[in-house]
């Protein structure tokens, strides 16, 4: 399809007479462009341009030949035919026009190459520094964004921030070395987090006061971040104040306690659910169902759907659905067995907890005692914990000769 | 000198059997379906064949598709 030719528009017509030939020669010598132009038994069609066309009667009139237009095609003759349809048109025009218009908004954001940090973390900090959906984005300032995200987040190494039409991309690549963004850099002790004994001290800055083997109590400081240098007759010469780092695992016992009562309420559902729909603006919850769910005892399920143009444009306007479910209470005990297991797996499931923070179960002394009415675990857990606090140092090192503050 | 050439001949391209163009004509002497007369700058043309039309014609050129079987150049009496 040729777009010009669809945009001009373009007549289909017959030639009839005698001359057919000289009319043609005077389209060619007035430089008027025939197209396809084929014979037929009273004379011959073309294709010819609507400007053109208007350019034939003198020629038609020399050469006696008779004109008709068998077809019209192209964009003039569709709106010439939709010329009345007002609405239509100016739909059209009104759509156009808004799409120019909105082109210019900034309307989506898409975050690229993050792992540590999430987009919303992200967006949220972009959100603070007043750019919003719905901004001009001749107003973005990209240098601005990726210099105050490479400030703001340590583990961004390079940011790229560019707005492609009404979408603002930001591309980040992170440092994953494993650098923790709480690394300590200022001059600090370690102190005992717990009560307990020290079982083992790997010291790599600072000055170890403990030992493996001491007993130690909260808030005591195990390495300080004071170093004194010696000469070779062992007098101090200077002392400098480091951040202590050390690995030390501390043996320490935490009491357990649980209980769990052998009557209880079993909630059966019945299976019948009563649905309903409403709306969320912001933090308001419209629930249309004028008439409430008529059930006794029922639990109410709310699932939201937001309303989401693009991949990280979330609209404060959100779909609710209610899931109303009816359940039965009915009354029971529970065997022995039954309050063993819930104790057992209660203990399990606190292990488990407690294994993920780096703690080390020596010994568990939890005992379960099953009661008339209740079921009880109690005792005391053996663990080696790693946990350890940094503050700052006892002796302010603005008041002590300092050679510096680095631990090499 | 170019211009020279132009004025005084006509350039002739053929594609194959379906396609010809003419450069520098001046006019077309006969049109059918089977026979084609164009006048170029010095000679006449006369394109013979089957299913024969002209798909464009404008100031400088023509082109002609169809089934061609002939090509004749004739001498235009001046």
């Amino acid at each position: 399809m040729n777009l010009e030719k669809e945009l001009k528009g373009s007549v289909k017509i017959s030639v009839c007479g005698l001359n057919t030939e000289r009319f043609i020669n005077i389209c060619h010598n007035n430089n008027i462009l025939l197209n396809n132009v084929i014979t037929t038994d009273n004379g011959c069609c073309m294709e010819i341009s609507v400007r053109d066309f208007k350019k034939l009667k003198k020629p038609a009139r020399i050469c006696g030949v008779r004109i008709k237009i068998i077809q019209k095609d192209g964009l003039p003759f569709v709106i010439h035919k939709y010329r009345r349809r007002y609405f239509f048109i100016h739909g059209i025009m009104i759509f156009v026009l808004v799409n120019i218009i909105m082109s210019g908004y900034l309307w989506r954001i898409q975050i690229t190459g993050n792992m540590h940090y999430s987009s919303k973390e992200i967006i949220n900090y972009i959100n603070r520094m007043n750019i919003h959906y719905g901004m001009k984005t001749g107003r973005i300032a990209c240098e601005d964004i990726e210099a105050g995200l490479r400030q703001n987040f340590d583990r961004i190494t390079w940011v790229s921030a560019d707005v492609n039409g009404s979408r603002l991309r930001i591309n980040i690549k992170e440092d994953d070395t494993g650098k923790s963004d709480y690394a300590q850099t200022a001059e600090s002790d370690i102190c005992a987090a717990e009560d307990g004994r020290i079982v083992s001290i790997i010291t790599r800055s600072g000055t170890p006061i403990v030992k493996a083997g001491d007993e130690v109590k909260k808030g005591d400081v195990l390495v300080m971040s004071k170093v004194e240098s010696f000469n070779e007759s062992g007098e101090s010469f200077g002392v400098r104040y480091v951040c202590a780092d050390a690995d030390i695992i501390t043996e320490t016992s935490i009491n357990y306690n649980d209980s769990v009562l052998r009557e209880y309420e079993l909630k059966e559902y019945t299976g019948r659910i009563h649905t309903g729909t409403g709306i969320k603006i912001g933090d308001r919850l419209i629930n249309y169902n004028v008439s409430k769910c008529k059930y006794d005892n029922y639990d109410v399920f709310t699932e939201y759907k937001e309303i989401t143009p693009y991949e990280n444009m979330n609209l404060p306007i959100s779909y609710a659905y209610f899931y109303y479910k009816e359940y039965n209470i009915t009354t029971s005990d529970h065997t022995d067995d039954e309050l063993e297991n819930i104790l057992n797996a209660n203990l399990m499931n606190y292990l488990e907890k407690i294994q993920e923070n780096g703690i080390q179960i020596i010994q568990n002394s939890v005992k379960i005692d099953i009661g008339s009415e209740t079921g009880q675990a109690s005792g005391t857990l053996l663990i080696r914990t790693p946990a350890t606090v940094h503050t700052a140092p006892v002796i302010n090192p603005a008041t002590e000769e300092s050679e510096g503050t680095s631990n090499e | 000198m170019y211009r020279q050439f132009a004025e005084d001949y006509s350039i002739i391209t053929i594609h194959g059997r379906t396609e010809l163009y003419i450069e520098n004509f001046k006019s077309i002497s006969e049109l059918s379906g089977e026979c084609i007369r164009i006048k170029a700058a010095r000679e006449l043309v006369v394109v013979e064949g089957s299913g024969l039309l002209v798909e464009y014609m404008n100031k400088d050129d023509i082109k002609i598709i169809g089934n061609i079987e002939h090509i004749r150049l004739m001498e235009v009496m001046r």
